[in-house]
């Protein structure tokens, strides 16, 4: 099928993308062109491969036991698009462009400052100063500056959901990546902390291309500029902001799929 | 929080066989309360007994006595002074070898090494935990003692340092298992998330989970070390004996534990038995001490109810 979205400038190419886990297919011959224009949403029953597809991008997959991979991906790195198993690539270097936050927020079990610190003190050359630094930048950019900067020193685990999947973002965003994956970040949230965080999101998709994976049709709706519908380790659908706007298309979609 | 933490919270919960009430009730009951309180009147009996064969040494003042240098039992000096600087000596030096060698066993295992050697390093450490004292002792008096003698050509080759040698390979699966379990626990929670950062699995290993597994570390070396002041046959087999302090490593030394089986193996009768109660007296508070710190460490590192 045809992509949507036409690709003048792509920032992420899959071709031919076949990933196995112990001989089971998980994702069959993805074909898959992304270029700006908002957030990217993986939408598609459980087992649909949504987050196989998402962790191939930051080679997380290599990481769990029975993986086979063939295919190409290609992500834009340093301004050139670059195919990310080739040996020059290390791996440690492409998962810090390629930033990931989980389902479940996963605090270190120390402090809040030191959650950010840590990272940043064993994969970036930063003295402590510019870390620091760093920490408030990010910390406010997550809208959660004002809320922890008085007990820093404190365990990060006594924070409140919401507050933890923020800070487990924050410590995404300190390295500086320039691809955010998101394995459904509100999964574990009620619905007052998925708004906050989605709203966040769409704040942050100025600076960073973010394709986020989400069993939520109603937040596929709010912050996707392209959606991609997968079933059975396959793309079925994608469509761009004109068919997400379009009252009848998704339900229909995904009725057919559900 | 609460939705991270919630189902393994109420898995503890309801795991536990305790109705409402916190009462058990299955038919067995009475028999594993008997069980439990005499094997607890044992541990009591066990310390009256030591506490009133030693007694008369606290109340005639000959508590000097008991501490001096001298182990002189046909001229009435029974200091044991030198088998409880041995027991320190031996026990701390072995521990000194086998936990850093543990503890590189276990960043091994989990991470550092090929994982293709992890399992069977694994699967030899645990096997060690089933091989019998007396065969260690049996192939270092015949191998290593001789080597040392040899090598060192320093008295017989009985020494602190053929004991420790020995001793150390002994505590080591102690040490390796408990790390392991811990790490075990810490691991698989920590690495996906680091992995994620593109932190390497050695700095992940070294900065994140080690951190975090700071009960087991610290579990490993006291029970480690308790293991090792506990233990008496290496120390009788290799160590020599000599009931006086050591200049070098090359020296014999005397455990508490084995002037104690040394002692009681020869002699009953004279007054001098009495110094005995004193040695196991001090072993046995030792080991209560251990087990008391383990269980303070312990209920400090996982509180007990749901914490928040």
């Amino acid at each position: 099928m045809e992509p949507t979205v036409t690709a003048d400038k792509p920032f992420c190419l899959i071709a031919d993308l076949h990933v196995a886990f112990h001989g089971r297919p998980v994702l069959k011959a993805i074909d898959l062109s992304l270029d700006s224009g908002g957030i990217t949403v993986l939408l598609g029953p459980s087992g649909s491969g949504k987050t196989t597809l998402l962790r191939a991008l930051n080679r997380l997959n290599e990481d769990f036991p029975g993986h086979l991979r063939s295919g190409r991906i290609q992500l834009r790195l340093a301004g050139e698009l670059q195919e990310i198993h080739q040996p020059e690539i290390s791996v440690t270097a492409l998962r810090r462009q390629v930033g990931m936050v989980f389902q479940t927020p996963n605090v270190l079990p120390t402090s809040i400052q030191r959650n950010l610190l840590l990272p940043l003190k064993l994969v970036t050359d930063l003295d402590r100063e510019e870390r620091e630094a760093r920490i408030e930048e990010v910390l406010r950019e997550v809208h959660l500056w004002s809320e922890v900067k008085e007990r820093l020193k404190e365990s990060a685990t006594i924070l409140s959901g919401g507050q933890q999947q923020r800070l487990c973002l924050a410590r995404t965003l300190a390295l500086k990546p320039h691809y955010l994956l998101l394995d459904e970040p509100t999964a574990s949230l009620d619905f007052k902390t998925s708004r906050a965080i989605e709203d966040l999101l769409l704040e942050l998709q100025e600076n960073y291309r973010i394709i986020a994976v989400s069993h939520s049709l109603r937040q596929a709706r709010k912050i996707a500029g392209r959606i991609i519908v997968m079933k059975d380790g396959e793309i079925v659908h994608q469509l761009d902001r004109e068919g997400i706007a379009c009252p009848e298309t998704l339900p229909q979609l995904l009725e057919e799929l559900f | 929080m609460l939705n991270r933490n919630s189902g393994k919270r109420d898995f503890t919960a309801g795991g536990r066989l305790t109705s409402p009430a916190g009462r058990i009730h299955f038919p067995g009951e009475l028999l594993l309360r008997s069980a439990a309180l005499f094997s607890a009147l044992i541990i009591f009996a066990l310390f009256g007994f030591l506490a009133y064969f030693s007694l008369p040494l606290f109340i005639e003042g000959r508590l000097g006595e008991l501490f001096s240098l001298h182990w002189r039992p046909f001229q009435g000096q029974f200091g044991i002074l030198p088998m409880i600087v041995g027991t320190l000596l031996l026990a701390l030096s072995a521990l000194a070898l086998a936990y850093p060698l543990g503890l590189g066993i276990c960043l091994f295992i989990h991470g550092l090494g090929p994982a293709l050697l992890a399992r069977p390093l694994l699967l030899l450490v645990q096997g060690m935990t089933g091989i019998p004292t007396v065969v260690y002792g049996f192939v270092s008096v015949f191998l290593l003692v001789p080597l040392l003698r040899n090598l060192f050509a320093h008295g017989s080759g009985f020494s602190l340092l053929a004991a420790l040698l020995t001793l150390a390979l002994l505590i080591l699966p102690t040490i390796v298992l408990l790390i392991h379990s811990q790490l075990g626990q810490v691991v698989p929670a920590l690495r996906l998330t680091a992995t994620a950062l593109g932190i390497a699995r050695e700095r992940e290993l070294l900065y994140i989970s080690l951190p975090a597994s700071s009960y087991g570390l610290l579990a490993a070396a006291i029970l480690g070390f308790g293991r090792a002041v506990g233990d008496t046959l290496i120390a009788l087999m290799v160590a020599g004996n000599a009931a006086r302090i050591p200049d070098s490593a090359f020296d014999s030394i005397r455990t508490l534990t084995a002037h104690i089986a040394l002692v009681v193996s020869t002699d009953s009768q004279s007054t001098t038995y009495q110094s005995l109660f004193a040695g196991g007296l001090i072993l046995f508070l030792t080991t209560a001490a251990i087990n008391l710190l383990l269980h303070r460490i312990k209920s400090r590192a996982c509180p007990s109810g749901d914490g928040s």
